[in-house]
């Protein structure tokens, strides 16, 4: 079986359309559910109570509701530091109300001061941010694959993670059992190919996204980060920093 | 269609009103387009239920366009599961979809005026809409708006319980592409129960989303409750997005365990780890109320037009699926083989009137036969296919599927002599596969592929044994000895070194275990891909790149060596297949467009024609060994082995999918093939002695 037919731009060209000013995002709510487990993940983490969650969730996103992003000026930086703190504010005010005799100073501390590392929960709200990053990516490339029939980008790409130490043969061969058609490795290692170029596109762009900036040096300095620099580097357009 | 007072939405009631052919009784029900009213077709003296929209939508061109629309879209869907769209009508300025009465009220209207019902009526009547679902996916169209409300129940044959109808296809995306904003706005959407999460987020969807939305329906009809409650809509959206489903069983304690699993898979946050189409779905819902046949499962998804799906037997009005092998033979492959081609026709009929090939009649009583009424013609695979086997006589069949998401595999074994199935072994690793099997002769072991680990799986799935584990390799074949004290194992190296071939002794008193082991073939191998015993127990075949070599099977030692003429076909990496002939007497390979076949003896080869389109995946001789059988993605061929001839028609095969594994069942009679659409199917070979499709005797 040939590659599909897709232009070799295609994957890359998006770049210029790129939204960095997340401040300007129109819809945040939608925003706010793409990073819903990241939420979820950290409010389980400072307050562990499944109740609680639920309804520090519930006030959050009233509040939200209320206030947008308006609140935020130019200077809030990237938006994951911005809805971190809004969600600890939010579990701050629920404590505060509901479990007031229950309050452990230290606790109320840590969280009232937000220059104090919280171990835990911060490695949790990373964690879970870049899960939501990656999630992204692989939906969009799920997506991909879905509305165009003839190319596995998808496939591809979980395929060369999952099984990492084989070769294009074997992979291709694995391609051509989950597909239903027949590739060659030459053509698994095009497609892959691009759709790594595609997947790098996806996380950069959603990357840019969260940061509030002028240039592309907050974009690198978040993807080195999240650990995901490393990943997508090699399938990035050279000049991929310059600004514009 | 939930009753709600007329003023609520926003009409002027047509009661009483005559619209062209329709008298108006009464309201019905209302969604968020409009109402819904019974009427009665005046000219055709039936019932029918005839929707409208709002007063103020009625009044929106574009509304009405896309109204009228979705209903034409709708209206192409003639299906037991949908409700029938009769006509589109417009008059008076106003704009009316006339469709199928269905008596029974909605699922949502059961749940409420009789409470949750039992897990299996829930799970028959989402299997119900899942069948609708089939429909509309094959048809390219997805509903968007799936809930229990927009199921309606047929009360048409009271003695078989109600059937359940999918309806309001088409609104749905009308209000689909209303909630983004609505959400944003942080007005409450009419409906985010139902709602997946990539709509949540405002996402691209297709027709996975409406599994997941079956599933929460599903949920719904299991518990009475819905999978995420909230006191606000963007709450609930919140948790689609972010919380576990709950396990029904929690609210409802009656609800079987296994129905969890169905919520589960159908609910999974991402689209990709769902079922990955209506028919996937349909078959867990119906393993889960043991209807595994005679409902009618079919279709592609949408966006995935190569993919042929599932035909099993017809119900009423369903597009019957039979595959027949019963055609007049095609010209023969040479002029000069013509002779031989009607003595074979004399040999087939001959062999017919044997019964040899199944002649007799099928019988009604618990024999499988593909031509069985109510039998199945084809097996949906929930998940990937790992390898396939038939055996035991022809009487077993066994199978491995891995889970799509990587959530594990199970091996699975189908008696055919009554259709009964055993889970042998599930394997809940990440990434579990089931690459490879073999039946061992002369015991009730099946020795299986599980990933690294060679293992002795009892044939009751009570007892497995581990008896060995391949190091930096994945294993591509395995073969038993006819004796059953021997294994072989085909395994492609990972790291570009040389494959090999393993040969391991086994003993069988006391335990099965592992008692001596040989190479074969050491350092000489690339692309490896098949291994065989012969039937006689003497050989073993082995099959690397375009390379045969028959070697001694207890040594291993190499006695002869063949090439395959030319370069192998490209055929998608899957090599090339090995099968001897029942007498030991011939090897068949398949890589190439037609088969390649030598005389274990003195090495002879004969080549029969390549007529398939595309490279023969895999090769399966005919007990008798007259015949032998051949697929490529193009197809199944049947040939006539001592003339080269082919028998009958091509078979359709897998719709244009590599079929990976090939066998006779029945003493012959059934042929049964699985392929990468992950399904395994079942051609009644008994249509070749069919004295009419054949043609007369000469």
């Amino acid at each position: 079986m040939n590659g599909p037919d897709i232009s070799p731009d295609e994957t890359l060209c998006r770049l210029d359309e790129i939204t960095t000013r997340w401040t300007q995002i129109k819809d945040p709510l939608k925003f706010v559910y793409r990073y819903s487990t990241a939420i979820r993940a950290y409010l389980e983490a400072l307050v562990r109570q499944p109740h609680d969650v639920e309804e520090i969730i519930q006030e959050f996103l009233s509040k939200f509701l209320q206030t947008g992003l308006i609140a935020a000026d130019s200077d809030r930086g990237r938006f994951r530091d911005y809805l971190k703190v809004a969600v600890r504010n939010a579990a701050v005010t629920f404590m505060r109300k509901k479990r007031p005799r229950q309050l452990d100073s230290q606790w109320l501390v840590r969280m009232e001061d937000a220059s104090l590392p919280q171990d835990e929960c911060d490695r949790q709200w990373r964690e879970h941010w870049r899960r939501c990053v990656l999630d992204k990516a692989w939906r969009s490339l799920d997506a991909h694959q879905q509305r165009h029939a003839d190319n596995l980008f998808y496939t591809v790409v979980r395929l060369a993670s999952d099984h990492p130490d084989e070769g294009s043969r074997q992979l291709a061969a694995r391609a051509s059992e989950q597909s239903g058609r027949l590739l060659k490795p030459a053509a698994f290692r095009k497609q892959l190919s691009r759709a790594r170029r595609m997947f790098a596109q996806e996380i950069l762009s959603e990357v840019s996204r969260t940061v509030e900036h002028e240039g592309m040096s907050d974009v690198e300095e978040e993807l080195i980060e999240l650990g995901l620099l490393e990943y997508i580097r090699d399938y990035l357009p050279a000049d991929w920093r310059n600004e514009r | 269609m939930d009753k709600l007072p007329v003023g609520n939405v926003g009409q002027t009631s047509l009661v009483g009103e005559r619209i062209g052919k329709y008298n108006i009784r009464r309201v019905i029900g209302s969604g968020g387009m409009g109402l819904v009213y019974e009427a009665e077709d005046t000219v055709l003296g039936r019932r029918v239920a005839v929707k409208t929209l709002r007063d103020e939508l009625a009044a929106d061109a574009q509304t009405v366009q896309r109204f009228l629309h979705e209903a034409q879209t709708a209206s192409r869907i003639a299906h037991p599961h949908v409700v029938t769209v009769y006509d589109v009508v417009e008059a008076s300025g106003r704009v009316m979809i006339v469709m199928e009465f269905v008596d029974g009220g909605s699922a949502e209207e059961l749940l409420r005026e009789t409470g949750v019902p039992d897990w299996r009526t829930a799970t028959q009547v989402t299997a119900d809409a899942c069948r609708g679902l089939v429909a509309a996916h094959r048809d390219g169209l997805i509903h968007r708006d799936v809930k229990p409300s927009n199921i309606m129940l047929s009360k048409a044959e009271p003695d078989a319980g109600q059937t359940g109808k999918l309806a309001d296809f088409g609104l749905a995306k009308y209000h689909a592409s209303h909630a983004t904003t609505l959400t944003a706005s942080g007005i409450s959407v009419g409906t985010p129960h139902f709602m997946s999460p990539e709509q949540c987020r405002a996402e691209p969807t297709d027709h996975r989303s409406d599994l997941y939305a079956l599933g929460a329906t599903y949920f719904k009809l299991l518990t009475g409750r819905y999978p995420f409650e909230g006191e606000k809509a963007v709450q609930v959206l919140f948790a689609h997005c972010s919380a576990s489903v709950p396990d029904p069983a929690t609210l409802n304690p009656t609800v079987d365990s296994r129905c969890r699993s169905i919520v589960d898979r159908a609910m999974a946050k991402e689209p990709h780890e769902r079922f990955q189409s209506a028919s996937a779905m349909l078959a867990a819902l119906e393993d889960l109320l043991g209807v595994s046949s005679g409902r009618e499962r079919e279709g592609p998804p949408p966006s995935v037009p190569s993919r042929q799906v599932i035909a099993s037997t017809p119900t009423v009005a369903h597009r019957a699926v039979t595959p027949k092998l019963g055609v007049p033979p095609v010209a023969a492959w040479r002029s000069r083989r013509l002779l031989a081609g009607t003595l074979l026709l004399c040999g087939l009929l001959a062999l017919v009137a044997s019964g040899y090939l199944g002649w007799a009649p099928p019988s009604d009583s618990g024999g499988f036969s593909a031509t069985n009424r109510g039998k199945p013609m084809s097996l949906a695979i929930d998940g990937v296919m790992g390898t396939m086997r038939v055996a035991g006589g022809g009487t077993q069949l066994i199978w491995g599927a891995s889970d799509r998401g990587h959530a594990g595999a199970r091996l699975m074994r189908r008696d055919l002599t009554d259709g009964s199935e055993a889970v042998l072994r599930n394997d809940e690793r990440e990434f579990a596969k089931f690459s490879a099997a073999v039946f061992l002769p002369k015991s009730d072991w099946l020795v299986v592929a599980d990933m690294s680990a060679i293992l002795a799986v009892d044939l009751q799935g009570s007892d497995v044994i581990p008896l060995l584990e391949v190091a930096n390799g994945t294993v591509r074949s395995l073969a038993a000895h006819p004796s059953g004290d021997a294994i072989a194992l085909a395994i492609e190296s990972w790291d570009g070194d040389f494959d090999r071939i393993e040969m391991y002794e086994l003993s069988s008193e006391g335990t099965l275990v592992v008692v001596a082991e040989r190479s074969m073939l050491a350092g000489q191998l690339r692309g490896i891909s098949t291994v065989a015993y012969s039937p006689n127990g003497m050989y073993l075949a082995v099959a690397a790149g375009t390379s045969i070599h028959i070697g001694d099977a207890r040594t291993g030692d190499v006695r002869s060596s063949f090439e395959l003429p030319g370069p192998l076909d490209d055929n998608g990496g899957c090599g090339c297949f090995l099968a001897f002939s029942p007498d030991s007497r011939l090897l068949a390979s398949s890589g190439r467009r037609g088969i390649t076949m030598w005389s274990v003896q003195n090495g002879r080869q004969t080549d029969l024609p390549p007529r398939h389109r595309d490279p023969i995946s895999v090769v399966a001789f005919h007990p008798s060994g007259d015949f032998i059988a051949s697929a490529s993605p193009g197809g199944i061929r049947l040939w006539h082995v001592a003339s080269g001839d082919q028998l009958g028609d091509v078979l359709p095969g897998h719709g244009g999918n590599v079929v990976s594994d090939l066998g006779f069942a029945e003493q012959g009679r059934t042929l049964v093939s699985a392929g990468f659409d992950n399904v395994i199917r079942f051609w009644d070979v008994a249509e070749f002695g069919d004295r009419s499709a054949v043609g007369p005797a000469p």
